[in-house]
C-alpha cells in the first residue's frame, strides 16, 4: 500500500469514528435541550393550572432527532479536521495535517515524498481504533434528572378552575357562531318582513349583515360581549337616527284634536292617526283635497274645504300646543331628574331647535311637521277666503273675474302642494317609526343574545329567546321610575300644576323625603326604584368613571326604557 | 514556489541520508562536548542550532560557570579556530576589526591591514556590556556582515563564523547595555544557570584531577556549513508557518490577539528577525527529532530563546519584575 493511500485511510478511520463520537455527542446534547425546552413548557402549563399537551411529548423525539440531525451535519469533522486531531491525539506532531495540506496543494518533490513515507511509516504503526469515547456522564445525569421530571409533570391534571375555563371558552365559542348565525337569520327576516323599497332603504339590511359579518367566533366571553355590546350601541345609533318621536307627539295631539271634530272625515283622520297608520292618514288627507272652482258650485265646494279647514285648524293648533308642552318640559326637566333627564330633555327638545339625528329630516322638505300643518292651515285659509270672495262676487255680479278665478285655483294649488308635502311626510314618519321599531326590537334580540352568552342556565338561544327579554329587575325599575315626558301628559294650560312637578307640591316633596329613607316603609316600590335611579345618576357624576362606561350605562337603561316602549 | 522547495534533482533516498547523516554528526558533537561540559545539554543544543542556523549567541549567567570552557570545547569539537576577547571600557574597535599599519616593503613604505580578533570561525565576546557602544556596534555590524571594511577596503570573514558574547548579570556598574537594535542581532539569548548539586560534583572530578577529557574534532566547518544547507530544505506547512506568525505578533501590545499579559506587560514586541530565527531553528529542531516538516511544537520550543531578548518590557513589567519568558509562554499558550 502507498504511502499517501496508508495516510489516507488511516485518516478516514479516525474521522468515522470521530463523526460517530459526534453523532453521540450531538444526540445527548439534543436530548439534553429537548428535556429542558419540554421542561420549561410544562412548568408553563402547570404553574398557570393546565395540563401539558401530549403533543409536545410527541413532538419532543421528533425535534431531538432533527436537532441531532442538523448539529451533527453542522459539526461533524472533516479530513482536514480528522488529520488535526490525529497528530494532536497520537502525538504526530503536525505529520499527518502538513501531510494533508502539501498534498490538497499538489506539491511535489524529493523532499514531500520523503516527508509523505516518514508520515506513513508512523501511521501504520497506530491503530484508529484507539481513539475511543469518552461519555459525558455529568450530561447524561442532568439530561436523565431532567426526562424524569418531565414524565412526572406529563401525569399532572388540569386545575378545576382551567378545567371550568376551558368549558367555558368552548362554551363561549359555541354560542357566539350560533348568535352570529342567528343574527343573520334575524336581519334575514327584517328584510322579508319589510316590503316597502323606502322602508328598505332606511333599515339598510347590506349594512346591518356588514355589521353582523364584522362579528367574530370568539373563545374569551369579555370579547364576545364587547362586540356584541359594539354592535347593538351601532344598532341604538342607527335607530336613534330615525327616531320620530316629536312627530309621533304632534301626529297623536293632531289626532286628539281630530276625533273632537264634528265633521266624520276628520274624526276618521284623528283615529286613523291615533292608530299610527299615518299612510292610510295621509291618504284620507289626500281625499280631502279641494276640487278645481266651479263658480255654479262654490256654497258646495266651501263646505267641502270646511272639512280640510276644520282638520288643518286642529292639527295646526295641537302641533302648536305640542311645541309649547314640549320646550316647556325641557326647561323643566334638567331641574327635575338631573342628568338622568338630560339626554330626554335633549332629545325632546331636539325637534324644536337644536335639532340632531332623524328628526330635522322628518319632513321630506326639511320642515318640521308643525310648520307643514301650520302652513297647510294657513293654506286652507287662503283658499277659503279666495272662495269667499268669489262666492261674494257671484252673488253681486252674476259671474267670477278672472282674477278672483285665478287667486283661487292659485290657493288651491297651494293646498295641494302642502297636503302633498304632508302626505309624503306622513309616510316618512310611518316607515321611518317601523324601521326604528324593528331596529329596536333586534336589539332587544341582541340583548337577549348577550343573556343567552353570559347565563349558563339556558340550554339553547331558542330557550333564551322564549324567555322574558331586559335586563334584571333595576333595570326595569330605573325605567319605570322616570318620569313621563311632559310632552305625552296633556297640556291643561294650568301653569301652577306645571310649577307642581318642579317641586312645590307636597306629594312631590314626600318622595324627596322618601329618598332620605323617612319613607320607605310606605312606599317601598318607588323608594327601591328611586335609589336604582339614584345610583345610576350618582354613577354617571362619578369624575373617576371613564366618559365611555358611563354612556354605556345611559344607553343600557335607555334601551330598556325604549323597548319597553316598543312592547307597549 | 515555496521557499523550501528542493531541488529537482535531489532523490528522497539522498535527503533522508543527508538527514540522517546530519543527526549523526550533531550527536557526535554533542556528545564530544558533553564529554567536558557538565550538564547544561539544553545550552549546549541551543549553541549548536545557533552555529548551524550561522546565527550568534548572547550568553547571559554569572562568571565561572564555564561559558569560555563552553566555546573552547565547541570549537575544539568542531574543529574550528577560536579567539577570546575581553571587552572593556577603554577596547577601540580596531581592536577587535583590525587595523591597518605602515609597513616598509621592498623599500616602499605601504599600509598593511593587520586582521584583528574578529577574523576567526568563534570569538567569544566576553562582558560584551562592559565595551563602550562604538566597539559594540563595530562588532555587532561584523556578525551582522560577515566582513570587515577598514581604509575602504573590505575584508571577508571566515565562515562559519559564530560569535558568542557574554553578559554578566550583576555588577552592572559602568556598563554599557546593548541597545535594542544590537540586541536583534543575536539569535538566541541563553541563561545559563547554576549547576546542580551533582552536577557540581561532576565538574570537580573533571577538573580537578590531572586528567583532562581529551575532546576530538568530530565535525568540520564544512560539516556546518553543510547542515546550515541541509535545513533550509525542511518543510513547513502554510498553517503552522501562520502559527508562527501569530506568534511573534502576539507579542505586540497593540496586536488584537496579544494576551492580557503582553498588553500589559510589553512595551514593543518582536521583529520579523525573530520569526527568521524561530523557523530557522524550529527546521534543525524537526531534523533532530527525525522529522522533514516544521511542528507547532518546534515553534513553541524555539519561541523563548529566539524572542526573549526581542521583546522590551513596558515600565509596569520592569517594575513588577516580570521576566520575559513569562511573558513568552503567556503568548504561546494563548496563540496555540
Amino acid at each position: 500500500m502507498s504511502a499517501p493511500s496508508k495516510i489516507e485511510g488511516f485518516v478516514n478511520a479516525v474521522r468515522g469514528r470521530l463523526n460517530r463520537f459526534r453523532l453521540a455527542d450531538s444526540f445527548f446534547h439534543a436530548l439534553l435541550a429537548g428535556a429542558g425546552v419540554l421542561l420549561l413548557i410544562s412548568l408553563v402549563f402547570v404553574l398557570r393550572g393546565y395540563a401539558v399537551p401530549r403533543g409536545w411529548y410527541l413532538a419532543l423525539p421528533v425535534a431531538i432527532l432533527l436537532g441531532t440531525g442538523i448539529t451533527w451535519m453542522i459539526r461533524r469533522r472533516n479530513a482536514e479536521q480528522a488529520a488535526r486531531f490525529a497528530d494532536g491525539f497520537f502525538g504526530l506532531k503536525d505529520a499527518i495535517s502538513s501531510y494533508w495540506h502539501f498534498r490538497n496543494q499538489r506539491r511535489e518533490g524529493a523532499v514531500y515524498a520523503l516527508q509523505g513515507e516518514a508520515t506513513a511509516a508512523r501511521v501504520d504503526q497506530l491503530d484508529p481504533e484507539s481513539v475511543t469515547y469518552h461519555w459525558p456522564r455529568r450530561l447524561l445525569v442532568t439530561t436523565t434528572a431532567l426526562v424524569a421530571l418531565c414524565t412526572v409533570l406529563a401525569f399532572k391534571k388540569a386545575s378545576p378552575q382551567v378545567v371550568e375555563k376551558m368549558r367555558v371558552a368552548e362554551e363561549t365559542a359555541a354560542k357566539t357562531e350560533e348568535i352570529n348565525e342567528h343574527l343573520e337569520e334575524v336581519i334575514d327576516e327584517l328584510e322579508k318582513a319589510t316590503e316597502d323599497d323606502e322602508e328598505l332603504s332606511e333599515l339598510d339590511p347590506d349594512q346591518l349583515r356588514e355589521w353582523v359579518a364584522e362579528l367574530k367566533n370568539t373563545e374569551n366571553r369579555e370579547d364576545a360581549m364587547r362586540q356584541y355590546a359594539e354592535l347593538e350601541r351601532k344598532l341604538q345609533e342607527a335607530a336613534r337616527r330615525l327616531d320620530q318621536r316629536k312627530n309621533e307627539q304632534i301626529l297623536a295631539k293632531a289626532a286628539e284634536e281630530l276625533q273632537k271634530a264634528e265633521e266624520q272625515e276628520p274624526r276618521a283622520l284623528g283615529k286613523k292617526l291615533a292608530e299610527k297608520k299615518y299612510r292610510e292618514a295621509g291618504e284620507d288627507l289626500e281625499n280631502l283635497s279641494p276640487e278645481e272652482m266651479k263658480p255654479e258650485k262654490l256654497s258646495e265646494q266651501r263646505k267641502e274645504l270646511a272639512k280640510l279647514k276644520s282638520a288643518a285648524q286642529r292639527m295646526a293648533a295641537a302641533a302648536k300646543a305640542a311645541n309649547r308642552s314640549g320646550s316647556s318640559s325641557s326647561s323643566a326637566a334638567p331641574s327635575e331628574s338631573g342628568s338622568s333627564s338630560e339626554s330626554q330633555g335633549s332629545k325632546s327638545s331636539s325637534g324644536g331647535g337644536g335639532e340632531s339625528g332623524g328628526q330635522g329630516g322628518a319632513g321630506s322638505s326639511g320642515e318640521g311637521m308643525e310648520d307643514q300643518l301650520a302652513q297647510l292651515d294657513s293654506a286652507v285659509k287662503g283658499l277659503d277666503n279666495a272662495l269667499k270672495n268669489a262666492e261674494r262676487e257671484m252673488s253681486q255680479t252674476g259671474q267670477c273675474s278672472a282674477k278672483t278665478g285665478g287667486q283661487c285655483e292659485s290657493q288651491r294649488q297651494a293646498v295641494l302642494t302642502q297636503l302633498r308635502k304632508l302626505n309624503q311626510s306622513l309616510c316618512k314618519v310611518g316607515s321611518s317609526s317601523k324601521c326604528q321599531s324593528r331596529l329596536l326590537s333586534m336589539c332587544q334580540k341582541l340583548g337577549q343574545c348577550q343573556g343567552y352568552l353570559c347565563q349558563s342556565q339556558f340550554s339553547s338561544l331558542g330557550q333564551c329567546m322564549g324567555s322574558k327579554p331586559g335586563g334584571k329587575k333595576a333595570g326595569n325599575g330605573s325605567v319605570e321610575s322616570r318620569r313621563d315626558p311632559l310632552a305625552d301628559t296633556p297640556s291643561s294650560g294650568q301653569l301652577t300644576q306645571l310649577q307642581g312637578t318642579k317641586g312645590q307640591g307636597p306629594s312631590v316633596s314626600t318622595v324627596e323625603a322618601a329618598d332620605d329613607g323617612d319613607g320607605v316603609a310606605t312606599r317601598r316600590g318607588s323608594a327601591k326604584q328611586r335609589e336604582f335611579q339614584h345610583q345610576l345618576e350618582s354613577f354617571v357624576q362619578r369624575e373617576d368613571v371613564p366618559a365611555d362606561v358611563k354612556e354605556g350605562v345611559k344607553e343600557y337603561f335607555k334601551q330598556i326604557h325604549q323597548s319597553e316602549s316598543a312592547e307597549q | 514556489m515555496p521557499a523550501t522547495e528542493a531541488p529537482a534533482s535531489a532523490t528522497p533516498a539522498e535527503f533522508k541520508e543527508r538527514a540522517e547523516a546530519f543527526r549523526e554528526t550533531f550527536e557526535k558533537v554533542r556528545g564530544e562536548i558533553a564529554k567536558f561540559i557538565v550538564g547544561q545539554e539544553k545550552i549546549v543544543e541551543d549553541v549548536l542550532i545557533a552555529i548551524i542556523c550561522g546565527g550568534h549567541v548572547l550568553l547571559e549567567g554569572v562568571p565561572g560557570l564555564g561559558k569560555t570552557a563552553l566555546v573552547n570545547t565547541i570549537s575544539r569539537a568542531l574543529h574550528l579556530h577560536f579567539r577570546r576577547v575581553q571587552f572593556t571600557p577603554d577596547l577601540l574597535p580596531a581592536d577587535i576589526t583590525g587595523t591597518q599599519i605602515l609597513l616598509e616593503r621592498d623599500g616602499k613604505k605601504v599600509f598593511d591591514f593587520q586582521q584583528g580578533p574578529v577574523f576567526t570561525n568563534i570569538l567569544l565576546a566576553d562582558e560584551i556590556n562592559r565595551a563602550t557602544p562604538k566597539t559594540q556596534s563595530a562588532l555587532l555590524e561584523t556578525m551582522q556582515e560577515k566582513c570587515v571594511t577598514v581604509a575602504g577596503q573590505t575584508h571577508s570573514l571566515e565562515l562559519p563564523f559564530f560569535v558568542l558574547a557574554t553578559q554578566n548579570p550583576i555588577e552592572q556598574d559602568g556598563t554599557y547595555p546593548l541597545p535594542e537594535a544590537q540586541l536583534d542581532r543575536f539569535f538566541f539569548k541563553l541563561f545559563v544557570e547554576v549547576p546542580t548539586h551533582d552536577e557540581f560534583a561532576e565538574i570537580l572530578n573533571r577538573t580537578g584531577g590531572s586528567h583532562v577529557p581529551e575532546i576530538a574534532a568530530v565535525a568540520g566547518a564544512d560539516d556546518i556549513l553543510s547542515m546550515g544547507e541541509l535545513r533550509k530544505e525542511v518543510l513547513i506547512d502554510d498553517e503552522v508557518q501562520q502559527y508562527l506568525v501569530r506568534v511573534v505578533l502576539a507579542t505586540h501590545p497593540e496586536n488584537e490577539h496579544a494576551p492580557d499579559a503582553v498588553k500589559k506587560y510589553v512595551r514593543h514586541g518582536s521583529s520579523p528577525r525573530g520569526a527568521q530565527a524561530i523557523l530557522a531553528a524550529s527546521r534543525v529542531c524537526a531534523l533532530l527529532d527525525g522529522r522533514f516538516h516544521v511542528a507547532r511544537e518546534d515553534i513553541d520550543r524555539m519561541a523563548v530563546p529566539a524572542l526573549r531578548h526581542r521583546i522590551i518590557l513596558s515600565f509596569e513589567g520592569e517594575a513588577e519584575g516580570k521576566r520575559p519568558d513569562e511573558v513568552l509562554r503567556e503568548v504561546v499558550a494563548a496563540v496555540r
